[in-house]
Parts: structure tokens; sequence; C-alpha cells
């Protein structure tokens, strides 16, 4: 046997993967091989887990030190369950959204599905490895990142062995139970929405998330939310829908709170209800892909009809739309569009990320401030008021740039080679891709930072500058999200859903969030100055002044960023092309 | 060299591969209407169109990629709704694009469709040998599929389509990306395979090929079959006025546009 495996490399690797599921194991195989050809690492992967580390580190210390400065404060004596429980609930709440983005991709769009699907290998096979394979990318990053923040609050809540033992099996269970979920969810969403109505959905998304923001501000008889929210204090109702015990991460905040307790049981009522869970869910996943797959994978591969942006009648608008460009520009631009409208997982995800919007702006019900404080604690109140929304708004953008910006030079896929014989050069393919993406980007986040300032209550100035960085910020991300698309390129994706699941995705959020983190400190100072010093910018003139320096330092910052990752994403491509 | 088929064995009805009155409707728009075939075992069958006709679509019927919206698939005597592993085990499939996963060498990829359609694993070995020498990969079989040429990788993807000893070879567009040398090879191959027994699919734009190899031919036009039979029976009841394949195809597809 030792002597055959020697003599045959292919057939040692098949033996010691026959423990795995049979769709799995070429996966695995083309890990290897990657890794064994590669051989040099790159600096740019260097940097990225040096960076990955310093942030496990930060979220380790940052909530160890923040479940205990919560719960010394008279404010709440409860805070870190009320943490674990949020905390558990977002966590679902990601892993969900992923998996339904992820399983549409994974189960009707990935290249292999054609060879699975005409094998006879059963529909429990086919499930079962897909299931795997959807929860090994939707998890894996999140899984890195919650590490860090459980192992503080199991430390803050003087938890024994016991909970970092039996925990993990609790967390892989519920992680299970979310992608379960989400895959039910994109198997319905691919046999019920045919992509090509996916620009009436964006629209009735729009008009929406417009309603619910005027009803909110028209909620409060002076039209000012804030001042209206501050007399109604909703704390209590959101830590009972925290502890809804039908919410899975009630179930896991209850057995980890058990397990912490020292107190040698192992919860059995959570573990009943996630079993419970996993066993109707994966019966559901079993009856919809027995009555909707098909469908969907016919829907998701047929589209007789095109969107009306490329159909005679759209033509107008086409050129309307994007009159000033160059020819080739243009073209790119158009066809970047015309593609993303007609991928399902992109109106999926698109739509996922406008329901976060809209629970976004339902959530200023939950702000809450104290009532009997002095001017300084309730002004500190306000700045933070205003920096959790520019925080908030700029994460769910560099949401959307991980998804749908990153991805693009890598989602040329098979179709490079038009770009390479095509008389372009990368830099107008990357400076196209770039005003694809800043464009509606832009939009999107100047509305969120508009709307966080109308709903504030800010004065129309404040709102402007918080417009205008928006802009600046799009800036920034996009550039990052083009240039490090193009770094990190792979062009031999098996599904479009994995390139925003993978190391080179995980790279550009980390360099995300240090971009943000820097852009937090000129937006900090001149949002701080107006709060703390009201008496010293009642002069218009003086308020512009400190509004267009803090604007300008911005803007620098993120011009600087923008042209090394566009650079950095030209040189790339270059090299790409060159290959 | 290839194993030869009992043509017996394929569950007494009339075709190895039969489609009663199958059709595929995307919403309105019908992509195959109401198609009937019969193709006997151990023989070479042409399925001929034009672009978007429906071939594709009735191939993916065919393996069980697609679910028709009515009628009745049998591969083998099986219904392949039914009885589906069992149709598919008869099966091997080559697609217009196959996809073969890049990052593994021909002969991982090879012991991964053993180990899909359950070959025993000595007879994995020696068939990946087999398949591997009879289409001239043995000296790349260690290589990573991402370096072959186009017609590597078209060989490779019916190695893998013919490791398992399938029943029936399902064939989009064979002579894609093939070189001479190469295609002579595989037309004498197909030949070969159907002596053994075993019943071959071709769905083809090039009607030399199909005039040259197939035993019956059939032709479809937006979804509907126009004609089936041998060449001189499509030639006798078509009453097309021209002798060779390519003439009566343009003819009867024109009529029919015409129509």
């Amino acid at each position: 046997m030792a002597t055959n495996f020697e003599s045959n490399p292919a057939r040692r690797y098949r033996w010691a993967l026959s423990w795995l599921p049979i769709t799995l194991q070429p996966k695995l195989l083309s890990l290897k091989n990657s890794f064994l050809k590669r051989r040099a690492i790159r600096l740019a992967d260097l940097i990225a887990l040096a960076m990955t580390a310093l942030l496990m580190a930060g979220l380790y210390y940052g909530t160890r030190n923040t479940l205990r400065e919560l719960s010394s404060s008279a404010l709440s004596a409860d805070a870190t369950s009320s943490m674990l429980y949020g905390f558990s609930l977002g966590l679902f709440g990601l892993i969900f959204v992923s998996a339904v983005v992820t399983g549409i991709s994974n189960l009707f769009m990935a290249r292999d599905v054609n060879l699975l699907l005409a094998a006879p290998i059963s529909h429990i096979t086919f499930l079962r490895s897909k299931a795997l394979e959807v929860l090994v990318s939707t998890t894996w990053m999140i899984v890195v990142f919650s590490i860090p923040p459980y192992v503080a609050f199991g430390q803050r809540l003087n938890a024994g062995v016991e909970f970092f033992t039996i925990a993990p099996l609790y967390i892989a269970l519920y992680l299970l139970v979310a992608v379960l979920a989400g895959m039910n969810v994109a198997i319905c969403c691919a046999a019920i929405l045919p992509a090509r109505t996916g620009r009436n959905i964006f629209v009735a998304l729009f008009v929406i998330v417009l309603g619910v923001v005027i009803a909110l501000v028209n909620a409060s008889p002076d039209h000012r939310l804030y001042t209206h929210l501050l007399k109604q204090p909703s704390h209590p109702v959101l830590t009972e829908t925290l502890t809804n015990p039908l919410l899975p991460s009630a179930w896991l905040s209850n057995a980890l709170l058990t397990l912490s307790a020292r107190s040698a049981t192992v919860p059995l009522l959570p573990l009943t209800w996630l079993l419970l869970s996993l066993a109707v869910l994966w019966s559901l996943l079993m009856v919809s892909f027995k009555l909707l797959y098909s469908r969907g994978y016919s829907r998701l591969h047929t589209q007789p009809r095109a969107y009306i942006l490329l159909s005679r009648a759209g033509k107008p608008r086409r050129r309307l739309f994007t009159m000033r460009s160059a020819q080739a520009a243009r073209a790119l631009a158009a066809r970047e569009l015309c593609s993303f409208g007609r991928d399902l997982t992109h109106t999926v995800q698109l739509a996922i990320f406008l329901t976060i919007c809209i629970l976004y702006f339902i959530n200023f019900q939950n702000i809450s401030a104290p009532t009997r404080v002095g001017t300084w604690v309730l002004r500190a109140w306000d700045l933070m008021a205003i920096f959790s929304f520019i925080i908030i708004s700029s994460l769910i953008i560099l949401s959307i740039c991980s998804r749908f910006v990153f991805p693009s030079v890598s989602l040329e896929g098979s179709s490079l080679w038009i770009l390479q014989v095509a008389p372009v050069s990368p830099r107008s393919i990357i400076r196209a891709k770039y005003f694809t993406w800043a464009v509606p980007t832009g939009i999107v986040c100047a509305v969120l930072f508009a709307s966080a300032g109308l709903a504030l209550a800010l004065e129309p100035l404040c709102i402007l500058m918080l417009g205008l960085s928006a802009c600046a910020i799009t800036h920034g991300f996009v550039s990052l999200g083009i240039g490090m698309g193009a770094q990190f390129s792979r062009f031999d994706w098996e599904h479009p859903a994995e390139l925003s699941a993978s190391w080179g995705s995980l790279a550009f959020l980390l360099a995300g969030l240090a971009t943000l983190a820097i852009n937090l400190i000129p937006l900090g100072i001149t949002f701080g100055c107006y709060v703390f010093y009201p008496a010293l910018f009642e002069n218009t003139n003086n308020l512009l002044a400190l509004f267009s320096t803090g604007l300008g330092v911005l803007l620098l910052f993120n011009v600087i960023v923008g042209k090394i990752a566009l650079k950095l994403g030209v040189s790339a491509l270059t090299r790409v092309f060159a290959a | 060299m290839h194993p030869t088929f009992d043509s017996g064995d394929w569950g007494g009805s009339k075709g190895m591969i039969e489609l009663l009155n199958v059709s595929k409707s995307y919403g309105s728009f019908k992509a195959v209407n109401d198609l009937t075939l019969n193709v006997p075992p151990g023989s070479i069958f042409a399925f001929l169109g034009m672009n978007g006709a429906g071939k594709t679509t009735t191939i993916k019927m065919l393996t069980g990629i697609l679910t028709p919206s009515s009628g009745t698939v049998r591969l083998g005597g099986y219904n392949l709704q039914t009885d589906t592993l069992d149709a598919k085990r008869l099966l091997g499939y080559v697609p217009d694009r196959p996809h073969v996963y890049p990052k593994l060498s021909g002969r991982e990829f090879l012991y991964f469709i053993c180990d899909l359609y359950k070959v025993a694993p000595t007879e994995a070995d020696r068939r990946i040998d087999e398949v591997l020498e009879e289409y001239s990969l043995t000296p790349w079989q260690d290589a990573l599929i991402e370096s072959y040429s186009h017609g590597m990788k078209q060989r490779i993807a019916l190695c893998a389509a013919l490791v398992h000893n399938p029943q029936i070879l399902i064939v989009d567009e064979p002579m894609v990306g093939l070189d001479p040398h190469g295609a002579r090879d595989l037309k004498n191959a197909f030949r070969r395979y159907a002596r053994s027994g075993m019943t071959v699919f071709l769905s083809t734009h090039s009607l030399n090929v199909a005039e040259e190899l197939a035993d019956n031919i059939a032709i479809i036009h937006k979804g509907s079959l126009l004609t089936t039979g041998t060449l001189s029976h499509i030639r006798n009841s078509s009453g097309a006025l021209a002798d060779d394949l390519e003439d009566i195809f343009l003819e009867l597809t024109t009529l029919q546009a015409e129509h």
C-alpha cells in the first residue's frame, strides 16, 4: 500500500480525504494544490495576517473592557448578559444573510452544479455537501472574529473550563441553524424571484425605505425625531426583544450563560431547541429542494428577455446616464451595470442591504438618552449618537463595497480575455470600474449620512457636512475595493459568492476598517468642537471654517488612500494582463 | 481496450434512450415542444439543429440536470424521474463547455469521478490508466488541469465521461477544440464504442461528422422535431431534392422558417 501511495500521490490524497462527503473532496484537493503551487507568501498576505491578529486582539480587549465598564456602572447591572444576547442575535443575522446569498450562488450557479446533477448521487448527498460548503464559506470569517468576543464574555462571566469546551458545540449547531435557514430562503428566492423583476423589487424597497424614514421623522409632533425619542426611552422593549425565548439567539445565549455559571449541568433545553430546529430546517430544505430546485435552476439559467436597460426602449436612458464618459469607459460601465442587474445573488444582496437600511432607520426608536444628567454628559451623548450613525452607515457602505465593489474585477472571470485583447488600458478599466461603483455607492452613503443628520435634528450646515463626508468616505472605500479587488483577483472561481468570502475580501474589510478608523479622527474633532463648544460656533463663519477644515483633512486623506489603492489596482491588473 | 456492453440488458424497452412527448417551457417560451425520440442500443445518434433549436435543453433533460415540464425520459429502461440514480449510473456526459476543476490534476479529477459513480478502487485504478492511455494523457496525468490546452481539457472531460464504463455516452459538440488527429481518433473511438454496445448520442453543428458517423439522425428546429431516422430515410421521407445532409438540413430548416 505504502509503495503504491508513493508512486501515486493522487491515490494517497484520495485515501486521506475519503472521510469527507464526496463532492467536497475536489475543493480540498484544489486548496492543497493551490497552496503547494504558490509556495511563496505575498507581502499583502502577511500584512492582512498581521491586521487580522491585531483586530482579533482589539476585539478581545475592547469587549473585555467594555463589559467591565458597563458592569461596574450603575446604568446597567446585567449589561454582560444583554450584550451577549445582542451579540448572538447579530451573529445569527450576519450568517443568515450571508447564507442566503452564498446558497443561491453555490446551489444554482457554481460551475460544478451540472456535473453533480448529472452524476448518480442522491439529493441528500448533494444537499449535504452543498450545506457544508455554504457553512464553511459563510462562517469562517465571522467565526474568526467572533472567537475573541466570546472568550471575553467567558472571562467576564468567570466561566469555567466547561464553557470553553462545550460552548463550541452549541455555537456550531447555532451556525448550522442559521445556514440551513438561509439555504431554505435561497431556494425559495431562486424559484420565486426571477432576476429580471429585480429592478421592480429595488424600486419597491426604495419606496418602503423612504416611507419609513418620512413616517419616522413625522412621528414627532415637532418633527424632531431625536427630541421625541428622548421622551420615550425604549430600552426595556429592546431587552425584551433580545431575550424572546422564540429566538435561536436566546437559546444560544441561555446555554452560554448556564455553562458559565459553573453549575455542572449541560443546558439541555437550548440543545433540544437547536437540534429540533436543525431537524425541521433540514426537512424543509429537502422539501423545498424537491419542489422548487428545478424551477429555480430553470429560472436562473434562462432569461429569454433582457432588462430594459439593454433593450431598445432603454437605449436613450442608458446614453443619458453615461453620456459624459468616454466610449470605452461607457461600454464598460454599461456592461457592469447590466451584469449586476441580472445577477440574482446581487438582487438578493441588494434587497438585504436595503432591509438593513430599513432596520437601521427603525432602530432610531431604540435610542434613549439619560434624563437626569448634566449638560456635558448630554453633549457627550449627542456626540455619541452622531458618531454611532456615522460608524453604522460607514459599516453598511463597507459591507456593500465588500459584496459588490471588491469582487468586480474578479467577476470578469473567464471573460477576462475580452478586456485583455481590447485596446483598453488597465488604467481605463480600473477607472471605469471605479466610476461605475462610486456614483451609486456615494448616493446611498450620502442618503444614509444625511438621514442620520435629519433624524438627529442637526443644522442644515451639519447635514451638508455629513453628506460631503459621506462622498469622501465613499471615494476611499470604493477605490480601496477596486484596488484590492485587482490585487487579490481570482478569475477561476467556482461561484461568484465565494469571492466575498475569500481571504482577499477579509484583507479588504480590514483595510476598510482601518480607513474608517482614521476617517473618524477628523470627523470626531470637527463634531466634538461643534457639540462641546456651541457658543463658539453660533457664528456661521466660524462653523463654516470648522467644517471646511474638517472636510479638507477628510478629503485629503481619502484622496491619498484612493490614489494609492487605484494605482495598486492598475499595476495588479497590468501584471494579470502580462501573465 | 474498451469493455463490451450487453446490449440486451437495458430493461427490455424499445430504445436505450427514450424521450416520450417531452416538453420544456420557460414561462410562455417553449424551448422543447413534444419531443419523442428513440435511440437503439449500440448505435450512434446525431442530434442536429441550429443555434437555439433546443439541443442543449434536450441534453440537459436527458442527463437529469433539467426536469421536463411534461413527458417522460427513459435511459436503459429506467425512468429518469423515478429511478434517477439507476438511470444516471448508465450515463457518461460531456457538455459543450465541460467543467473540470482547474486546480486538480488529471488523475485526481478522474478519481473524483470514479468515487461519484462508485467504481471499486482497484477497478478505478485500472480504468483511469486505460482512459488516460487511450486519450494520450498519461504523461500529463499529474499536472494540474489549468495547465492543459483546450484540446487536452476536452480529452480529460471525455476520459471522465468514460471512466465508469457508461452504457450511454452523451456528447455535446464533440469536436470542439480537437486538432485533426484528435478529431479522427475520436470518430474512430465513437465507432468502436458503438460496436461494443455503447449508445452514443451526439449533439453537433458539424453536419459532416453526423453524416460520417451516425446510424440515426434527428433534426430539431425551434424546439420541435422536424425529422428522424437514417440518412436515406430522411432523404426519402422529407422529399428534399438535395443529396447530402448539409443541403437537406438547410432545405428543411429554411422550409420550416418560411412556414
